[in-house]
């Protein structure tokens, strides 16, 4: 059976100390840090709201949402703008991160789907696991991570 | 047309239409914590403290102003920090991610690109006596 050679690009950022990749095609653009304009009685990983060239935009702090303790705000640390596709409506939402790292391109035979990740992450929140300089990256399902019911359900569960 | 306040040090908005007064709080002179009463001109109002409504820890009544609200019929008193005076805005929806949160019901941007968010009075007291009900029950 012959390899695909097609590769994509994804980017890389930090949470903690783990790498994660989102593919390219949903980042917009990425934000240095910026007051936060918290909404009352929102879930702990919804910081809140920027005004990002006069619209809204939700912002959820990644690290809380994988259960890390909430992100301390670095000169590193970065906001993704990220489009959502939930149904067939896409949204726009931003996510904190600890650093962000770079651009890879892997070619799909450098990607492996994802083994049991324990109890730590919802396992289908990783699509793959791709590898690059030996290391291995978590590509993050963000349609999932974020999804509206994603966002929507702990908080109606409170 | 709304209302700008300050709780907490963030900037909301409260729509003029549903506004009846304001007060300072060198009037406020009773409060009556037990079951949330100011007795104010002979009359008792009912109050919400939302200093302590949205960070969740009481707060001391030291710097407050209140606004006096419309709520069926009935006149609600919303403590809050500062007023801030009138201001044109022009509501933005906060989209989906906040959908179930009535007590807002958007956001407008100020005039130094800050975000202030748009209060719905009505569903603010609604959650707040709907919260009250359960813990009784409790």
């Amino acid at each position: 059976m012959p390899l695909k050679k097609e590769t994509e690009s994804y980017l890389t950022f930090k949470l903690d100390e783990e790498v994660f990749a989102i593919n390219v095609a949903k980042v917009l653009e990425i934000l240095e840090i910026m007051p936060i304009t918290k909404v009352p009685k929102s879930p702990p990983f919804m910081r809140g709201v920027i005004n990002l060239r006069g619209n809204i935009l939700p912002v959820v702090d990644t690290r809380t949402k994988f259960g890390m303790s909430e992100a301390i705000f670095t000169i590193d640390t970065c906001i993704i703008v990220l489009s959502i596709e939930s149904g067939n409506e896409t949204t726009l939402i931003g996510a904190i991160v600890d650093s962000v790292l770079k651009v890879i391109d892997l070619s799909a035979d450098s990607i492996q789907p994802a083994l049991s990740m324990g109890v730590i992450y919802k396992e289908e929140f990783i699509t793959a696991m791709g590898k690059a300089d030996k290391d291995f990256i978590m590509i993050l399902n963000i349609d999932r991570v974020f999804s509206v019911d994603e966002v929507l359900l702990p908080a109606l569960e409170n | 047309m709304g209302l700008r306040v300050k709780i907490n040090d963030a900037d909301f908005v409260i729509p003029l239409s549903a506004v009846d007064k304001c007060y300072e709080v060198s009037t406020i002179n009773k409060l009556n914590k037990f079951n949330n009463l100011i007795y104010f001109d002979d009359e008792q109002i009912p109050f919400i403290d939302l200093t302590e409504e949205f960070a969740g820890s009481p707060s001391l009544f030291s710097n407050n102003e209140m606004v006096v609200v419309q709520y069926e019929e009935k006149k609600v008193a919303l403590i809050v920090d500062t007023i801030g005076g009138k201001l044109q805005a022009v509501l933005k929806p906060l989209g989906k991610c906040f959908m179930h949160m009535d007590a807002v019901s958007g956001a407008t941007i100020l005039g130094d690109g800050n975000i202030a968010l748009v209060l719905d009075t009505n569903k603010v007291v609604e959650q707040y006596l709907n919260k009250k009900t359960l813990s009784t029950c409790l």
